[in-house]
């Protein structure tokens, strides 16, 4: 896997870096500003980019513009965006952007190496990887008329809650007394109602029979294989 | 007096007016005016003394240097009962003596000395409302940058201390782990608490889409159907005037939340030149009064953060009807 970095902090661009390749991950590039991470896109064709969000030369949403631009020109690259903040409509804007291969994690996650490096996997394989905490955000919108959320069943945000701490479905499907292809049903119509499909399908990973990419896979945190 | 006054200068100091000026001391024209037509000397200024000002000042509080004494110009100094009250500053080319346009300006110099505290209260006046609009935009901009800082210092050294620990995890005997982990949790635990810290001290998605796009996420986040309109840039609001001004939409927005029991909501901002206008309208109970001594702390909270502003918020709630909050924040273009 080749991947180009871009974060302002130079330490974390080195630690980064440090961290992924201890896991056998290849960083073409890191890089400091935005310009910089177009050009180094171009020139290394990578297959993921991890950007951190407030960058150069803005220092306002820099790094998810150019995540957006980045993938509407190459619709094949994975990316993720990073950030020491969760904004609900960055994840609806990310999400919309196509289908899998799209990822929206605190920095801090990258603490975790084993995990994130998981994550990464996971993304270039079309996966789509969801901090725990976008998806809280995602389920903030309050139940005002016409808000998908207000068409959730009482079950749906049941399974909706335990999905968001990071449950397995098994782990679901147990809690609720239902099974486990009851839950891969709920998940489906979630998304639906939530009018993610548009921005990623829900795969044969999901269903129970499959173990590698479920809904919640890896860690069973964060990662959906939507 | 008067009679010295129209023998010195009996060419337009008509005394029947001036009397009648003089009858009149809650309407009366300004008191520059009065003696620019004593002096027949449109040109005559009235400059105030007042303590601990740098310089003179005008009717309006405005401070004006006194000019240098030149042949053409030329200026008499008005004792009050408490010392200096006040410079008549007049045209020397109309030939007047600086006797008599002393002499005018002593008959006048109780009304002088009035006045001149008058104007001493509107320049102390303006100069608290220039340093409570300075403090106000000093606030702001340090609160932004203890956010900044919080970002870049504390909380991205916190994240790499987080990671050496990531990696040290896997390094370590089993027995040692849980330890480690716990240790992380902390950390991960610090991290969140600054980014709370830096969130509230400027909320991050105005600092990185400004005020439309914050109040816009405010509303969309709003349990309750609520209607927006934005309209003009945000993009040149200076961060003083777009913080408050979220602030107050915030504030209006939560207080319907609170008390108003009401079913629909809209939030407008228009951006002009001259102005920012926000309004903000329920359907509620109504009844809220800004003079009520339950109005509460977030309202008058509101007034406080427009007033300093500069600008203005009236609020309109007729028990019953709803309420609608109007303010309006001048912006320099």
């Amino acid at each position: 896997m080749r991947v180009v970095i871009a974060d302002d902090e130079s330490l974390l661009r080195e630690g980064m870096t440090l961290l992924l390749a201890s896991h056998d991950i290849d960083v073409v590039a890191a890089v400091g500003d935005v310009e910089s991470l177009h050009t180094a896109v171009r020139e290394h064709e990578p297959d993921l980019v991890i950007t951190d969000i407030r960058m150069p030369p803005g220092m306002r949403d820099d790094g998810l513009q150019a995540a957006l631009a980045l993938r509407a020109q190459r619709p094949e690259l994975a990316v993720l965006v990073l950030s020491q903040h969760v904004e609900r409509r960055y994840a609806l804007e990310l999400l919309a952007a196509g289908r899998g291969g799209l990822g929206y994690l605190l920095k801090q996650r990258v603490s975790d190496g084993r995990q994130f490096c998981a994550d990464l996997r996971q993304l270039v394989v079309g996966g789509t990887v969801l901090d725990p905490e976008v998806v809280d955000a995602m389920l903030e919108r309050g139940p005002a008329a016409g808000s998908a959320l207000q068409t959730l069943t009482q079950r749906q945000r049941q399974v909706l809650a335990l999905v968001a701490e990071g449950r397995s479905n098994a782990a679901i499907a147990a809690q609720l007394s239902i099974s486990e292809k009851a839950v891969v049903g709920h998940v489906s119509n979630i998304y639906d109602a939530l009018d993610l499909r548009r921005a990623a399908t829900i795969t044969g990973a999901c269903s129970p029979c499959s173990s590698s990419r479920g809904l919640t896979a890896a860690r069973g945190r964060r990662s959906c294989g939507l | 007096m008067a009679s010295v006054a129209l023998g010195t200068f009996g060419r337009t100091l008509d005394l029947v007016d001036f009397a009648a000026w003089l009858g009149r001391p809650q309407d009366r024209p300004s008191l520059r005016g009065a003696i620019a037509r004593a002096l027949g000397d449109p040109s005559a200024q009235l400059l105030y003394v007042v303590p601990g000002a740098a310089a003179p000042v005008d009717d309006r509080g405005v401070e004006v240097s006194l000019p240098e004494r030149s042949p053409s110009r030329q200026y008499v100094t008005i004792d009050g009962p408490h010392g200096p009250s006040a410079h008549i500053v007049y045209d020397a080319d109309l030939h007047l003596e600086p006797a008599g346009v002393a002499a005018v300006g002593q008959v006048l110099a109780l009304a002088i000395d009035h006045e001149r505290l008058t104007v001493e209260v509107r320049a102390r006046e303006a100069e608290v409302r220039a340093s409570r609009s300075r403090l106000l935009e000093e606030t702001a901009r340090t609160r932004r940058q203890v956010a900044q800082d919080l970002h870049d210092g504390a909380q991205t050294r916190l994240l790499l201390a987080a990671m050496q620990l990531g990696q040290v995890v896997e390094e370590v005997d089993a027995e040692v782990e849980p330890r480690i982990r716990a240790v992380r949790g902390e950390l991960d635990a610090a991290i969140n608490e600054i980014r709370r810290i830096a969130n509230g001290l400027a909320p991050p998605l105005l600092m990185e889409r400004g005020l439309f796009a914050a109040v816009d996420d405010l509303v969309d986040r709003m349990p309750l159907a609520t209607s927006k309109e934005f309209v003009g840039d945000d993009g040149t609001l200076d961060w003083a005037l777009t913080v408050g001004a979220y602030f107050i939409v915030n504030e209006a927005v939560a207080n319907i939340l609170k008390h108003a029991d009401a079913t629909a909501a809209t939030a407008r901002i228009v951006r002009t030149p001259e102005a920012l206008r926000i309004e903000v309208v329920d359907d509620g109970r109504g009844g809220v009064c800004l003079a009520a001594a339950g109005a509460g702390r977030g309202l008058s909270g509101m007034v406080d953060r427009a007033a300093a502003l500069g600008g203005s918020l009236t609020c309109t709630s007729p028990t019953g009807k709803g309420t609608r909050i109007e303010v309006e924040l001048p912006c320099a273009s």
